[in-house]
């Protein structure tokens, strides 16, 4: 018997690929998730991660305050009150996420912030362990990559 | 799950065809700043959406009555005078104690409801995954926060629609549709592009154009925050159901050779 070893992010993918592996009559396996441990913060989260950090509030709550009072002030000013609400609710975006990044790293000196989680660093929330005969390992293998493992192992 | 426990907290979800309404932490402060931005907002935020929509029609339909909006315009650019002049006393006063209001029982409503998180969290109440009738079909997926937030910031209503809560979402197409077409905004854009200020300033009705703001933005930030936090149930959701099925106890794991 040899085991396969796979990590996988939360996705649909997963499910799907676990029901593959179970209807070709491969079903002893064990799935392990994993508690995510940040040592990395992302102003704007993606699909697969989100670290629980908000850097958005300030900046709408910015962005309300300054387009609201931009845009009255803007029927008196030459560029109108569109364009001058426009320029409110940038500018207040801006200067509240650059606010709240601001206290993020006073806060956390030790953490790396970025503006989009990097790709490549999607090393799994999932390890899936699967139990096999040897003959069996090409199909377990292909089921896994095609259902978007990101990491595959074997040991015997 | 500690099984002696007796079941009472609420549920982390609940599923509808039109609507998903979940539990998740939020910042009290910040629920009650979109009260003040928008009376309704904070409730929205919360899942309190009857409130909220109540609130926020309120808000619509006494502002437009007393010319708030356009009195705030008059005192922005100094003109005090004015803005006096256009206030309309009649139902005047019947606004600040509905609006004070709405921003305290967000901000308390919230208060509490981060503590029934925290007990849900502990007990791992129930999540729902699919909801599927005669009317259609609604499940926990995986969404991306960055096209939730693009979508939204090109038609109001389009991050509802993809977090698949309908009813939202129809109800600010509608008061999208109602404040650009009673706000001339789309017209006051074509002289900006054609560089006409002065005509352009002309065309636009104050009163109307101010509320756009404040929902505008209402409705990016909801439709980005909320997406991420359909996307932590989700992963919540499949953690618990790989707990429950693939955790055998006499699974044993080999200690031989890497092969490959």
């Amino acid at each position: 018997m040899m085991q396969i070893f796979a990590t996988f992010e939360h996705s649909m993918y997963l499910e799907v690929g676990i029901s593959e592996l179970q209807k070709n009559g491969i079903t002893d396996i064990f799935a392990v998730p994993l508690k995510r441990v940040n040592n990395e913060a992302a102003v704007f989260d993606s699909l697969t991660r989100s670290d629980g950090r908000s850097f958005l509030d300030s900046g709408f709550a910015l962005a309300v305050i300054l387009s609201t009072i931009f845009a009255s002030k803007g029927f008196e000013w030459e560029l109108g009150a569109i364009y001058w609400g426009l320029i409110g609710a940038g500018s207040g975006l801006l200067i509240g996420t650059l606010f709240e990044v601001l206290v993020f790293k006073m806060k956390n000196k030790d953490k790396k912030l970025r503006l989009f989680k990097k790709s490549n660093q999607n090393i799994g929330e999932v390890i899936l362990i699967i139990k096999c005969e040897p003959k069996d390992d090409k199909l377990i293998s292909d089921i896994l990559k095609k259902n978007l493992a990101v990491g595959l192992a074997k040991v015997n | 799950m500690a099984s002696g426990l007796k079941q009472r907290a609420l549920p982390r979800d609940y599923l509808s065809i039109s609507e998903s309404t979940i539990l998740h932490l939020r910042k009290p402060y910040i629920i009650a700043w979109w009260s003040v931005a928008f009376p309704g907002f904070g409730h929205i935020l919360l899942g309190q959406y009857f409130r909220g929509m109540g609130l926020i029609v309120w808000e619509i339909l006494i502002n437009l009555h007393s010319k708030i909006n356009t009195a705030m315009v008059y005192s922005f650019t100094g003109n005090i005078q004015m803005a006096n002049d256009t206030l309309n006393p009649r139902l005047l006063l019947l606004y600040i104690p509905v609006y004070l209001f709405g921003i305290w029982d967000s901000y308390r409503g919230s208060v509490e409801l981060n503590k029934e998180y925290k007990i849900s969290e502990i007990k791992q109440t129930p999540i729902t995954k699919y909801k599927m009738n005669s009317k259609g079909i609604n499940f926990l997926d995986k969404r991306s926060p960055v096209f939730a937030f693009i979508w939204a910031l090109f038609i109001p209503s389009l991050g509802q629609f993809y977090q698949q809560r309908i009813l939202a979402s129809f109800f600010t197409l509608l008061w999208t549709v109602i404040f650009i077409y009673f706000s001339n905004f789309l017209e006051g854009f074509i002289y900006l592009l054609q560089g006409d200020f002065a005509r352009s300033t002309e065309v636009i009705n104050i009163q109307w154009l101010l509320f756009i703001p404040s929902f505008y933005f209402f409705t990016v930030y909801q439709s980005y925050t909320e997406t991420v936090e359909l996307n932590k149930l989700f992963d919540k959701e499949q953690a618990a159901y790989l707990e429950k099925n693939f955790q055998s106890s006499d699974f044993k794991i080999n200690k031989g050779r890497l092969v490959e």
